[in-house]
């Protein structure tokens, strides 16, 4: 306790804001059992007075209407409970120090001793850091006055004097925000703002912080900053509230809606944030530096979510933890989850390090989402030689995706893939958690799945959205497998969340889309799971549906079904034999809880194998890559249960015992096993292979322009192939493959004429094949491994090897240009669109497959290519209506379903 | 219980399922059969010639001889030295039976002009001379037929740098890309070597002086590999009066002449093995008596390269078969040689002294008989077809010009005989068609002049 003052020479005035439309009687009474007796009491925000005290109506008319011997006016809020000597500490440190601003150090009213605040400091998009973890407790570790940002506005000093000088607080703010704003008004006009910890008042909790926050929080720096700093700062705050909007739902926060809301009230409240500018602005000593010598750097907000993040896995963890029971699981599970996570990121690290290999059907993501958007909406697929044929679902999420990552690539596919694997490992830790599988076998198992013998062989077929897919999975069986809500409200949550979850992996990979059903249903049959379950994924199953159009509705399923071949899976002897044992030893020794699991595992995985396998029975390489990730998700179950019933039998001896240790024992191995994932760092995927098909630094025409033919085996050349007698080829971009020219669709007229010209190659018919290819626009000839084509393209007369290149290269010698104006200019190609120069009276020809819809007209087929006019100096393709119609429909399902989830679990 | 038990069964069923499972099939590359090495076989589609000889100067001129079965659109590139850009191009179009003759000079003189002719429908084929025309007739042709296909690996056989001979190795490299050519040689000596690889620039073509490379010897024969990028080599034999001009081959175990010499034009056939081991020649003489089987056999050793004249392996013979019983490649070199007093009487028991009177003409062996030949050029000036049938039956010949209105002639080849037919210059080429698969070549004999042409089988 401070000692008194000698005196009460600074007449206080106090303010009690109502919160809603009360005043707590609690803060009434530790008001008026100050030591420093205040001058007068307010109640401000009601229209009548409490247990004596006058009403006002605002503390603006607080501020005008107090005599001018009152020196301070003391802020609290109702609710804080101020010790009787705050007042004094506050008066007298503010007179020591001069201060304009003085606020107290808020404790928990609950824990008294858990510090809540000491001062605020914020970033420089006004959002508050504390600094302190939710634990903090008050050992006098920060009792120093000092220079503060901001002081918490439950209970804040201010000098009358300045309090008419800055014209009170904003009206337009709630609470904290016009604390922030009052400060930094007040740090503007040379005035010290401080903290003082001696001033101690309990609080309770805050409510979560809501939109008139963040919306506050801007307005007050639109008011304070000078134009240089707002250039940047408001913009790197919409980018850094989208980013939080895009992570915060991980931590069970949904930012994105009052991050909207706030920007558009903000919008709306300009004109009156510009006439209170004026006012914040005027007679200011300082300028903006002396404010960001409060702040700290970087973004508050993301701070705070990584640490939610961070302290989401702390503490979680040890709360399932704390419910199993088992202490050897208990006391690494932090550890254990530390180095796995750590793991998964090393595994996975050429995302994160944008190093990610260009092999087969991983490829980077297009320069824009949009185009990937607009391409999945009816329009023109420019893969291969084109195509208006539907486009596969899983763009359409990757280009969602990397819309919102700032439409980024590599941005995109750092989060998406990198992110992925962790997100894969976590959800694999939740769905064996809901089997009643403790965290840290949870994570172990996880490890298995993104990065075992399963995940290898996935990666090695190098098809990405797979593995993306798959990491989503696990969260899908999760939500299925997990108890069914008693109210309708929260079945038709859960229904939503299945069908979300299982929507957005089916959408990747749609073989993927009964999975969560058929695992139901073996959940079932091993006697765990029940009917309720079942129903909910099948409803669930059929309400993802939504998310396949709409490709659904127009592409051929069969032919898709029966597609692609992946390399036949063929599992080390060793792992085979470590799953057997782990599945053998648990379903001998395993209780009612692990037994059922290791069934599971082994149904899943034995499923997987067959379809994995099955290329030799006619199953394609679809089913394989399915195969693949349900195999996977045995092997991490294997793992699951048999560290589960390794823990479980502790404490046992004998036989049990034993037979617990090796079942261990081959989980170990699961587990060893993902070093040769983890290692190289690529998620299992081989090397890269676009060293030979990166011409676009020696293309003399911008690479956007011209195409490259790849030849090569089927592995080698960048995403689907195009067969010619067992020969493979395809035309690439020069400007390199992305994910949109993976597939390649259905041949048409050009890729008909493409293979005569192939067959005339190797029929040796001429020897200026050159000048075919350039037909196509296809400058160059990449022979990216050995190809029985190469033997033909030496002997030919208008293609110049290239000398220096790590594979056999050609430079068709006649100039190729895939759309080329009537007077020669080369248009170049803009997402599927071309631009060029325009001319009303000239005419530009697309190499791309013939259809009517490319735009402007008067169209017309030149053999198997498009003649447009040049008017606009843009050629596109006019998007299929029916086909944009359904991809709103499918966003519009992807948007709703999270929130009819959301709202269900906050409602039912 | 029961569950657990039945889950097992079907978890094993299941695993033994996954376990039998079959392998799919290993998918292996294709392998798409490529055209025969270095030989001028004419096909039914588009094809390109390249023609590594030719000269265009003050002195020489030289003349394209194209001829095609349908009607085709010809064109000739004369590649520059200076670059891609410079090439000078002809193009004409020929009906169907077609034939033409392009002299170069109407285009471009610039000394040796090697070319590349395209043509785009087939059977077609080209050949090239070079021809110093004289008051009295031609003072020197010489010229062969162009190639067709290249190869990684050429033979030539039949050269000499004996005193007062010049050898000259054409390497023309009609394609962009750099190529480089290993030479290696053999002579009566044995191994000849040659140094280093020699580069010839893309789209260009480079001499290689053998004379002085490799000087004073009589049998010099020559195998190049290709490295990198491809070449089409010839030899240009010059004694100081006419050439000869031939190309280089593959390498066979036959290989048929038409035409071993006549009366004063006296010929030798020169076969060189490679190696690696020695092999057994029989040189089967073919004339008015049918076939003489192994009129003469040799041992051959690798790299000895064999020079024998026709004469001294049958009497009679107008025609040779050479079998071998491993590869090798064969040519025929043709000279003048007339009585160095050509009033001199023959006496018996006494040689008449022979003297070379400048003629001279080389050619490839045939490696494989054919029932279609296309012979362009025969038949620009008046020629000399020689047909050669090996088989036991006569076979029926017809031969058809090309480019002419002449009516088609059939003649009767007896069986294991030739057959020289003279047609007159009226056309550009000629078809011949036999009932029987037959070997044929042409020469052209013009006052002091004289050069051997091969034939251009069609591909069936």
């Amino acid at each position: 306790m401070s000692p008194l003052p000698e005196a009460s020479p600074a007449p206080v005035a106090v303010a009690i804001l109502a919160r809603g439309s009360t005043v707590s009687p609690d803060t009434i009474e530790a008001i008026r059992a100050q030591v420093y007796e205040p001058a007068s009491i307010h109640v401000v925000g009601l229209a009548a007075g409490v247990d004596g005290l006058p009403a006002i109506d605002h503390f603006n008319d607080l501020v005008a209407a107090v005599p001018a011997d009152v020196a301070y006016l003391w802020v609290v809020a109702s609710g804080a409970h101020p010790r009787p000597d705050a007042l004094s500490a506050l008066v007298r440190e503010a007179e020591r120090t001069g201060a304009g601003v003085a606020g107290s150090k808020l404790l928990d009213a609950h824990e008294p001793d858990r510090l809540v605040s000491v001062g605020v400091a914020t970033d420089v998009f006004g959002v508050p850091y504390t600094g302190l973890d939710p634990d903090d407790v008050d050992q006098g570790q920060y009792d120093v006055v000092r220079d503060v940002a901001v002081c918490d506005g439950r209970s804040l000093l201010i000098r009358r004097d300045l309090a008419v000088g800055l014209g009170g607080v904003d009206p337009a703010l709630s609470l904290q925000p016009s604390a922030f704003d009052l400060c930094q008004r007040a740090r503007l006009r040379g005035a010290r703002v401080i903290v003082v910890p001696s001033a101690e008042v309990l609080v309770e909790a805050e409510p979560e912080p809501s939109w008139r926050h963040e919306a506050g929080r801007i307005r007050a720096m639109a008011k304070i900053y000078g134009p240089v700093t707002l250039a940047w700062v408001l913009p790197m705050r919409l980018l850094a509230g989208l980013v939080e909007a895009v992570i915060a739902p991980f931590v069970g926060r949904w930012t994105l809606f009052d991050y909207l809301r706030a920007w558009v009230w903000n919008v709306w409240h300009l004109p009156g944030t510009l006439r209170s500018r004026s006012a914040a602005r005027a007679n200011r000593m300082f300028d903006d530096a002396e404010l960001f010598r409060y702040q700290i750097r970087g973004s508050a907000a993301l701070l705070t979510v990584g640490r939610d993040v961070a302290t989401r896995v702390r503490t979680r963890i040890p709360q399932d933890v704390a419910t199993g029971g088992i202490e050897e699981l208990k006391r690494p599970v932090v550890v254990l989850g530390s180095v796995v996570a750590i793991l998964t990121v090393i595994a996975s690290r050429a995302a994160w390090t944008a190093t990610m290999p260009v092999v087969g059907h991983s490829l980077p993501l297009p320069p824009s989402g949009s185009d990937v958007l607009a391409v999945y909406g009816g329009g023109w697929d420019p893969s291969g030689l084109g195509s208006p044929d539907q486009i596969h679902p899983s763009l359409a999420v990757l280009g969602l995706a990397q819309r919102i990552l700032f439409d980024s690539p590599a941005i995109a596919l750092a989060v998406v893939v990198g992110g992925v694997a962790l997100v894969g490992v976590w959800g694999v830790a939740r769905l064996f958690g809901r089997l009643g599988v403790e965290p840290a076998a949870g994570v172990l198992a996880g490890l298995v799945y993104v990065a075992g013998p399963a995940a290898r062989a996935l990666g090695e077929s190098t098809h990405l959205v797979v593995i993306v897919a798959a990491g989503i999975l696990p969260w899908a069986l999760a939500a299925v497998l997990g108890a069914v809500p008693a109210s309708w409200a929260g079945k038709i949550a859960k229904v939503a969340v299945v069908a979300w979850l299982t929507g957005v992996a089916a959408a990747l990979f749609p073989a993927l889309l009964p999975v969560p059903l058929l695992a139901a249903l073996v959940w079932w049959v091993v006697g765990r799971g029940k009917p309720s379950n079942v129903v909910v994924a099948f409803i669930g199953t059929a309400a993802a549906l939504g998310a396949l159009v709409p490709w659904l509705t127009r592409a051929d399923l069969g032919g898709w079904l029966s597609s692609g071949t992946i390399p036949w899976w063929e599992p080390s002897p060793l792992v085979l034999v470590a799953a057997a044992v782990a599945l053998v030893g648990v379903l001998l020794v395993g209780d009612d809880r692990t037994s059922p699991l290791a069934g599971w595992a082994a149904v899943t995985l034995v499923a997987g194998i067959v379809l994995a396998r099955g290329e030799g029975i006619g199953l394609s390489g679809v089913a394989a890559l399915a195969g693949l990730v349900v195999a996977g998700l045995g092997l991490a179950a294997a793992v699951a249960s048999a560290v589960q019933v390794s823990g479980d039998t502790d404490h046992v001896e004998g036989p049990v015992r034993s037979a617990a240790l090796v079942a261990l024992g081959g989980a170990t191995i699961l587990v060893l096993s993902t070093v040769f994932v983890i290692a190289p760092g690529r998620l299992g995927l081989p090397e890269d292979r676009s060293e030979p098909i990166d011409l676009a630094a020696v293309s003399q025409v911008d690479p956007s322009a011209t195409r490259i033919l790849v030849l090569g085996s089927a592995e080698a050349i960048p995403g689907d192939e195009r067969n010619f007698e067992g020969a493979s080829y395809r035309v690439i971009p020069t400007s390199g493959p992305t994910m949109l020219d993976a597939a390649l669709a259905e041949p048409r007229a050009g890729d008909q004429a493409l293979e005569a010209v192939m067959q005339q190659l190797v029929d040796s018919e001429g020897r200026r094949i050159g000048a075919a290819l350039a037909e196509f626009g296809i400058a160059w000839v990449v022979a990216i491994d050995d190809s029985p084509f190469l033997p033909f393209l030496s002997g030919q007369l208008d293609l110049i090897p290239l000398q220096g290149l790590p594979r056999p290269t050609f430079q068709v010698e006649p100039e190729a240009l895939v759309a080329r104006s009537a007077d020669g200019r080369a248009w170049f190609a803009d997402g599927a669109d071309f631009v060029g120069l325009a001319d009303a009276e000239s005419r530009v020809a697309l190499a791309v497959n013939a259809d009517s819809r490319w735009d402007p007209g008067p169209w017309r087929q030149v053999a198997w290519a498009n003649e447009v006019s040049a008017i606009d100096g843009v050629a596109r393709f006019e998007p299929v209506s029916a086909r944009r119609t359904q991809a709103w429909l499918a966003l519009a399902w992807f948007v709703v379903l999270p929130i009819i989830g959301w709202a269900g679990r906050r409602y039912g | 219980m029961t569950r657990r038990v039945l889950l097992g069964l079907v978890v094993v069923a299941g695993l033994l399922t996954a376990a039998l499972l079959p392998a799919p099939a290993a998918v292996t590359d294709p392998v798409f059969p490529e055209p025969e090495p270095g030989e001028a076989v004419a096909g039914t589609g588009a094809s390109v010639w390249y023609c590594a000889t030719g000269d265009s100067d003050d002195v020489r001129d030289s003349e394209m001889y194209i001829a095609t079965v349908p009607a085709v659109r010809v064109g000739i590139t004369w590649p520059s030295p200076f670059g891609a850009d410079d090439a000078d191009v002809a193009r004409q179009a020929l009906d169907a039976a077609g034939a033409g003759t392009i002299a170069v000079s109407d285009f471009l003189r610039r000394g040796p002009v090697p070319s590349l002719i395209e043509f785009d429908a087939g059977p077609a084929a080209a050949a090239v001379s070079s021809v110093i025309a004289g008051e009295q007739g031609l003072e020197e042709i010489s010229g062969d037929g162009c190639r067709a296909a290249v190869s990684k690996e050429w033979h030539i056989a039949g050269g000499t740098t004996r005193d007062g001979a010049t050898l000259v190795l054409r390497l023309f490299n009609p394609f962009p890309d750099i190529a480089k050519v290993a030479l290696s040689g053999a002579s009566e000596f044995g191994s000849q070597p040659f140094g280093d690889p020699i580069d010839v620039d893309g789209r260009s073509f480079r001499d290689v002086d053998l004379s002085v490379e490799a000087r004073f010897l009589d049998d010099l024969s020559i195998t190049m590999t290709v490295t990198e990028g491809q070449v089409v080599p010839a030899l240009i034999l010059d004694e100081g009066a006419d050439r000869a001009v031939w190309s280089a081959t593959g390498l066979s175990r036959t290989w048929d002449f038409p035409f071993v010499g006549t009366g004063d034009l006296v010929g030798s056939v020169v076969v060189y093995n490679p190696g690696p081991g020695a092999v057994t020649l029989e040189i089967d003489g073919l004339g008015p008596d049918g076939v003489e089987s192994a009129a003469t056999t040799f041992g051959l050793d690798p790299l000895r390269p064999l020079r024998v004249l026709a004469a001294d392996i049958s009497d009679i013979a107008t025609g040779l078969r050479v079998r071998s019983t491993g590869p090798v490649t064969a040519a025929l070199v043709v000279e003048g040689l007339v009585p160095a007093d050509p009033e001199a009487v023959p006496v018996e028991g006494e040689e008449i002294e022979l003297v070379r009177d400048g003629r001279l003409g080389a050619v490839s062996g045939v490696p494989f008989p054919s029932a279609r030949w296309l012979l362009p050029g025969a038949g620009a000036r008046p020629s000399t077809i020689h047909v050669a049938n090996t088989e036991a039956t006569p076979a029926t010949v017809t031969l058809v010009a090309l480019g002419s209105s002449l009516d088609p002639e059939k003649v009767l080849v007896p069986a294991g005989s030739t057959a020289a037919i003279p047609v007159p210059g009226s056309g550009g080429g000629y078809l011949v068609e036999s009932d029987l698969p037959v070997s044929v070549a042409w020469s052209v004999e013009s006052g002091n002049a004289f050069a051997l042409f091969e034939a251009v089988a069609i591909d069936e």
